[in-house]
């Protein structure tokens, strides 16, 4: 299905005249082809940055260092004319608000129709042709009417589906679906959550959401992130048994678990901290001097001090 | 408190053949003070227009509803501006119920400007106590809406609205574009509000779980008719 995505010592800043925001700290990651990979985490906590670094889709104010690896390539290193020959055919996105997403302007033929005619260089009849076939494979009910209309004139979960067929129509090897259901009803989000299952089934892909159910049943191994880093690695059952207390924090925040609030952040974190001690039951008197590594627990990674006796320090 | 009467409302559709879409039938029920109301029910089923029609942003083809024993529709130019400092309502996206062209404070300066209401300085002591009480920091004061969190501009909103001392507010998907773990927090804090404050809510959502966890009674919107749901005790906080 196409190579690993593999990223190391990844920082990312945004530099700004008030003061820089290290939103990405040192993270290292690989992304296995053949799995499905969700990264969690609440707003501001560096998932979707991680996610479109991979695309190089940041802001011009980012300050990127470290490597991530594609193919055998470090995709940091391409310039703009390269990386628009990887986006779309090797590694795809499907964005955030597929309102948003869409050309108000154009019919939705026409926009399906020029990824195939940018991408495979199809001609206009080829690339129509070929629109219609992946509208039908999303389950669109009367492709030709939908093809013909502009996307103002489609409900959500039409509109969803559209954008989704933008992320594998050039067939590449990585999906990366950023918070595919953000602001979503729950039928919609279960009619998502479908329409990503197929995708899943036919290439690798990457999910940033905030959705813990929705990571749960499409990943396979799910990572957890919190103030830029990565603080909790494991399959898909780490929200049955969350080892790391901000993991616990956030399954116990869901509406199924009784909406327990966890205490709001704080504006200036200590960044020799793991982020969560002011709140945190666990603590020791390490956690408010020192950031913890990660430590493999039961064939997890937790970043977290009360992990420093029972498991193995990477 | 809030008292709703046989309210009917038809949106028309069409240029050339003019169409009638009846959203809201016959809709009545009331509100008591000092409880949460929710109002469940599909996408496009009518639900925010219902709340439009409440605060007076949007009017009733027939049906009165009545605020502290007055009739809305009936109020003058000078008691409706007071009826919306009573009355306020917290729009599903954050980012855009803030002027992305001023910064925090101007934000929440610019209702009690609006309203005429306190001195210059007052103003500023008020909207310092609000941003405290919503657990923010006044250093967020002199950010713009685009530097802020999606949480953080939520309870900028709901400090914004707390400047004006409302006794009635309407929550229509406040926490819908927020992730689960600042869902949480929101609701949380809105619950302490109302404790403190003695705060009314009409709480609208397509989330059954969330609208049966924060509130006391709860309507179903179908097919332009209201239902009623369920109408427990106070459940207490969390």
């Amino acid at each position: 299905m196409g190579s690993d995505i593999i990223i190391k010592n990844l920082n990312i800043k945004f530099l700004r005249k008030d003061g820089d925001i290290h939103a990405v700290k040192d993270v290292s990651v690989e992304f296995k082809a053949g799995q499905v990979t969700g990264i969690v985490g609440e707003s501001g906590s560096g998932k979707s940055v991680l996610g479109m670094s991979i695309l190089q889709l940041l802001p011009e104010n980012a300050e990127v260092s470290g490597k991530i690896t594609y193919s055998g390539m470090n995709i940091l290193l391409k310039n703009e004319k390269q990386m628009r020959e990887i986006r779309g055919n090797k590694i795809a996105l499907i964005p955030q608000s597929p309102s948003e997403s869409l050309n108000p302007s154009m019919k939705i033929g026409n926009q399906v129709s020029e990824i195939f005619r940018h991408h495979k260089r199809q001609s206009r009849h080829e690339a129509l042709k070929s629109s219609e076939c992946i509208l039908e494979e999303f389950h669109l009910l009367d492709v030709p009417r939908c093809m013909s209309s502009y996307g103002f004139q489609l409900s959500g979960g039409m509109k969803q589906r559209v954008v989704s067929s933008f992320g594998i129509a050039a067939n590449p090897h990585w999906v990366i679906a950023d918070e595919p259901t953000k602001g979503m009803d729950r039928v919609l989000e279960t009619q998502i959550t479908e329409v990503l299952g197929e995708i899943s089934k036919r290439t690798n892909m990457l999910i940033i959401t905030h959705n813990l159910m929705l990571a749960q049943e499409l990943c396979d191994r799910i990572i957890v992130m919190h103030n830029g880093c990565i603080i909790e690695k494991g399959d898909s059952n780490i929200f049955k048994n969350p080892l790391h207390p901000y993991t616990e924090g956030l399954v116990k925040s869901m509406p199924e678990n009784g909406m327990v609030p966890m205490p709001f952040a704080q504006q200036k974190q200590n960044n020799n901290s793991c982020g969560i001690c002011s709140w945190c039951h666990d603590k020791s008197d390490i956690c408010t001097m020192e950031k913890p590594p990660l430590f493999k627990v039961a064939g997890r990674l937790v970043r977290c001090f009360q992990y420093a006796q029972s498991g193995k320090r990477l | 408190m809030l008292k709703v009467e046989n309210v009917y409302k038809t949106y028309n559709s069409g240029i050339v053949k003019r169409r009638q879409l009846p959203v809201l039938n016959d809709i009545s029920f009331e509100i008591p003070s000092g409880i949460s109301v929710g109002l469940m029910g599909d996408s496009g089923c009518g639900k925010s227009t219902l709340a439009r029609i409440l605060i007076g942003l949007l009017n009733a083809d027939s049906g009165r509803v009545i605020f502290d024993g007055r009739d809305i529709s009936e109020l003058s130019g000078i008691e409706k501006k007071k009826f919306r400092r009573k009355m306020q309502i917290v729009f599903q996206n954050p980012e855009s119920s803030l002027n992305p062209r001023m910064t925090i404070l101007q934000n929440m300066l610019e209702p009690m400007i609006i309203q005429k209401l306190y001195s210059t300085t007052e103003q500023k002591s008020i909207v310092l106590e609000k941003i405290k009480t919503v657990g923010l920091s006044d250093n967020l004061l002199l950010r713009y809406p685009r530097e802020i969190s999606g949480g953080e501009a939520q309870r900028i909103v709901l400090a914004r609205i707390l400047t004006l001392n409302p006794s009635f507010i309407i929550l229509d998907e406040p926490t819908s574009m927020l992730d689960m773990s600042v869902q949480a927090q929101i609701l949380d804090l809105l619950k302490r509000l109302q404790a403190e404050l003695n705060l009314t809510y009409l709480l609208i959502s397509h989330d059954k779980r969330v609208v049966e966890w924060f509130t006391e009674q709860t309507y179903l919107l179908k097919n332009g008719t209201l239902h009623k749901e369920r109408s427990e005790k106070h459940k207490g906080l969390s």
